[in-house]
């Protein structure tokens, strides 16, 4: 008797819990692709808000007024060129890997909404 | 010096397998002198890895760049401190710091005197000497910490600046020895499923899984201090996997910390406690094998990391077998009582643990699901923070809620008189909460629940401890003082825990306040022009700039003001490092109880124009205070001694 | 130099390591179900002392108080017959000293078993017995 009790509160918590967190993944959810990936795509994604990554290609970083920012992201030989407005992460090198999120417009641009460069703490994997 | 250290990390392998082997073998056959000769190897194989580490130390320090290792994390102009924090600031010298905290955790447990459980030793210390074996094995076979490069560059490529900040000295050590910590309790789990001696084996692993959540606290909070004050972007906690890699031991930590009492004290959950301790030991090495194999980025990074698969055999070796030989011991781990009552102290105890379990899994499921979509679906879904946000803070508020019901509740059964006597006025406390923040204009249900929840669970302990000075002061005739320093004292685990209890509470009324109501605006300013933000007015007085011998520093200095009336000087500052190209950004805080000023120096123009990125960030200040008295709780409840031994009074003159 | 540094410590550490295989057999350890009992008896007291405190601050009814120390009191006698009849006469040489003690003046002993108890003890740490005044 008692350990249906127990079973019950269990599921009905258990219920609960996979519903949070299945109505908290709609919102949540992104798909990532690499450069070449979202090229692959090509019209597929555009205006849907994604997540790119790549490489900061060496030489393409420009800072403009207004507090922004072009730069291209390379990976498989492929280029995506970015522009971004607001506050550069520190660890936003050159050469450095950097994934963007935003959305692809219609002239071949990605609009990034924010820019994470690889955090500096994590150790290079080997 | 160089390869001194490099034989002697073969040599420690050698002998730690030894160890691991003879020890097993003297356990089994009841043989104290295979058991005498593995502890020697045990003792060696500390030795020689501290040799290791000595060696390699010696070569940070005297900057010898013909090592790739020294040349990779240091350079001359590199303060003392700093030299020695290369030492796990790399990825093969983090894991010789893992090997070697290993050996020193294995040789206190050896060398500490025991009066109870001696004969789970042997096991244990195979086991722990097994997981050394296998952080040896990537030092000798994978990554060493000591190849050589045959031209020796005349300078090193210097520390990553933005390791450069005191919180960094602290707070991989403090994670790492959190992570390796849990490998004792593990180590006695297994033992005494081995053994068979289901019984005595938590009392002596209480201490270690206490050391070692603290430790994980500790750790996980000065990385996120270092994230806030370090990294600009204003906030501290990002739900990278990074970060989650360290939260998760911990929850898990936790809910055992709450279990294991309730084993200790009615044998039940023997199962649970074991599967907890042995999920808290696998999710340490699956943290540390998150950080480094580049599995995150992408399947692919994976399968070029040579260290993965490694981990992925130990991984898997270790769940197989702990959980088969649980399986194997089920008779053995019977419940010797049920819960009684859906209403007591063991069901709170029991939900919370669910809880912080379920919690764990979230995290984990959200931390994989880019790796698990890719595996499954053949394209990466990234989730990103909103993810953990939503699944994690109503669990986390449950939580904190439950260790208030919990507080006010006996043990086996309570009556709902003693309920209803108990939680009034807690429960009153939370509801004049509600209705003040409602008249004060708040709207953000969110916050308004969690500072509820906080003032109903802050009520609950602290009316359960006025009760008990009461009860104390009316038995001993002492004054009130000395009454709570004698209640505190004379069960200090327990005390130690509900002080835990209110540093959760402030830290999480800090994570509150600053998640809900933290404002952000960036501003574009020329010298002598102003801006606005809530009650602030901030004045941009102009750019500065000035050398050091290894850095260029440019600075902007504003001025705080509030009604008029000045507050204070803020200097933001960048700084470009000789030897790193990116640049550092170094905000400016100005820090009360009630919030935070953040000042984000973010991009300047030839004729002075600037651009600020401004936060105000409310009650943040709570979070690193509540950081502090959990680490003092933590500490009163790990501090020898303090629990009671004696027995109570007799009921007939409890009644009196 | 470096080679005869490394083969210097590998004879080292086979020497220490092997050495005690060569020795003679080291004592015998003390029984372990004798200390697995102690620290059940240790819990069951703190269960006990769980239970006055809970109910001395209103958390645990008078009846389920008195029902509850009953059953944890048993299950202590229990331990605690258990540990009489597994160390035999050991206690004995515990309480001579105990009474030695006692007649230098030094702190009071319990009446049942022997064993010292502090100034502020009301109950036996040993046996749990009341030391009612």
């Amino acid at each position: 008797m008692k350990k249906r009790k127990f079973l019950i509160a269990g599921i009905v918590l258990f219920a609960a819990i996979g519903f949070l967190a299945v109505m908290a993944f709609r919102g949540a959810a992104m798909y990532s692709y690499t450069v070449s990936e979202l090229l692959e795509k090509g019209d597929a994604v555009l205006g849907q808000t994604v997540k790119a990554s790549g490489e900061v290609a060496p030489g393409s970083v420009s800072y403009e007024p207004d507090n922004i920012l072009k730069f291209v992201i390379t990976e498989g030989g492929n280029q995506l060129p970015v522009v971004y407005q607001g506050v550069v992460p520190d660890t936003f090198v050159e050469s450095n890997e950097v994934t963007v999120e935003g959305q692809l417009d219609t002239s071949g641009i990605f609009q990034a909404r924010t820019i994470m460069p690889k955090c500096a703490s994590k150790y290079e994997p080997e | 010096m160089a390869q001194v250290g490099n034989f002697a990390l073969i040599l420690a392998l050698v002998v730690s397998v030894y160890s691991a082997v003879a020890s097993a073998v003297g356990a089994q056959r009841y043989d104290p002198r295979l058991l005498a000769s593995a502890k020697n190897a045990l003792l060696a194989a500390t030795g020689l890895i501290s040799l290791s580490v000595a060696s390699l130390l010696f070569l940070l320090l005297s900057h010898d760049f013909g090592a790739v290792y020294v040349y990779q994390y240091t350079s001359r102009d590199l303060s003392f401190p700093y030299l020695i924090s290369a030492l796990w600031a790399g990825n093969s010298g983090s894991l010789l710091f893992w090997a070697w905290l290993v050996s020193l955790f294995a040789l206190v447990v050896t060398i500490q005197k025991r009066t109870a459980n001696r004969e789970l030793l042997p096991y244990a210390s195979s086991v722990m000497m097994i997981t050394q074996a296998f952080f040896l094995i990537l030092l000798v076979f994978v990554t060493g910490p000591f190849a050589r490069q045959t031209a020796v560059p005349p300078d090193g490529m210097g520390l990553n600046p933005m390791l450069e900040n005191p919180g960094m000295i602290l707070h991989p050590p403090a994670l790492l020895a959190g992570y390796v910590a849990l490998t004792v309790p593990f180590a006695f789990a297994i033992a005494a499923l081995l053994e068979r001696r289901l019984e005595g084996w938590l009392p002596t692993v209480r201490r270690w899984a206490l050391f070692a959540w603290l430790l994980l606290g500790v750790g996980n909070l000065i990385g996120a201090w270092w994230a806030y004050v370090e990294l600009g972007w204003g906030g501290y906690w990002a739900w990278d996997p990074v970060e989650n890699a360290g939260l998760m031991p911990w929850l898990v930590a936790t809910a055992f910390l709450h279990s294991a009492m309730m084993q200790r004290r009615q044998g039940m959950l023997k199962v649970w406690n074991m599967s907890l301790i042995i999920l808290a030991f696998v999710l340490a090495i699956f943290g540390t094998f998150l950080t480094r194999s580049g599995i995150l980025s992408s399947v692919h990074t994976f399968g070029e990391s040579s260290m993965g698969p490694f981990f992925v055999v130990f991984l898997g070796i270790t769940l197989v077998g702990s959980f088969g030989l649980i399986y194997r011991r089920r008779e053995l781990l019977k419940s010797e009582t049920e819960i009684e009552s859906l209403v007591s102290r063991e069901s709170t105890f029991l939900l919370n643990n669910w809880l912080l379990v379920a919690a764990t899994f979230a995290i984990l499921l959200g931390t994989m699901f880019p790796l698990i979509s890719e595996v499954v679906w053949r394209t990466r879904i990234a989730l990103d923070a909103s993810f953990f946000n939503q699944v994690g803070v109503p669990l986390f508020l449950a939580i904190i809620l439950l260790s208030g019901l919990c507080t006010l509740i006996g043990w086996r059964r309570a009556s709902p008189g003693s309920l209803a006597r108990n939680y009034v006025l807690p429960f009153l406390a939370a509801l004049v909460v509600v209705v003040v923040l409602m008249v004060a204009g708040m709207r953000q249900w969110y916050a308004i629940v969690g500072f509820s929840i906080l003032s109903f669970v802050l009520l609950a302990i602290l009316y359960d401890w006025l009760r008990g000075t009461r009860a104390r002061r009316r038995m001993r005739r002492e004054n009130y003082f000395s009454a709570l320093w004698g209640l505190v004292m004379a069960n200090r685990p327990r005390y130690g825990g509900y002080i835990v209890h209110l540093g959760i509470l402030l830290i999480a009324l800090g994570v509150t306040g600053s998640s809900v109501f933290a404002t952000e605006k960036e501003a574009t300013l020329k010298p002598g022009e102003q801006m606005t933000i809530n009650r602030y007015v901030l004045t941009f007085n102009g750019l500065g700039y000035f050398q050091t011998p290894s850095r260029e520093v440019v600075t902007a200095s504003l001025s705080l003001a509030s009604g008029g009336r000045p507050l204070s000087e803020m200097t933001a500052e960048k700084y470009f490092h000789r030897t790193y190209e990116q640049p550092v950004t170094e905000v400016a805080i100005r820090s009360t109880p009630l919030e935070d000023v953040y000042v984000i120096l973010a991009g300047w123009e030839a004729d002075q124009t600037t651009t600020f990125s401004v936060l105000v960030n409310p009650l943040v200040s709570w979070i690193w205070f509540g950081g502090a008295v959990l680490v003092l709780g933590g500490l009163l409840a790990f501090w020898p001694g303090g629990t009671p031994r004696t027995p109570p009074e007799d009921a007939e003159e409890a009644a009196k | 130099m470096t080679v005869f540094a490394n083969i210097l410590l590998t004879g080292l550490v086979i020497a220490f390591v092997l050495y005690p295989l060569f020795r003679r057999q080291p004592a015998s350890e003390p029984d372990g179900r004798l200390q697995e009992l102690r620290l059940k008896q240790a819990t069951a007291y703190a269960m006990l002392n769980e239970i006055a405190s809970d109910h001395e601050a209103g958390k645990l009814s008078e009846k389920d108080c008195r029902e509850l120390e009953t059953k944890y009191r048993q299950e202590a006698d229990g331990i605690l017959k258990e540990i009489d009849l597994l160390s035999g006469g050991d206690l004995s040489g515990e309480i001579e000293k105990g009474v030695r003690q006692l007649r230098r003046g030094k702190g009071r002993f319990c009446s049942q078993c022997g064993a010292p108890v502090k100034p502020g003890d009301r109950f036996c740490p040993q046996c749990g017995r009341s030391l009612a005044r």
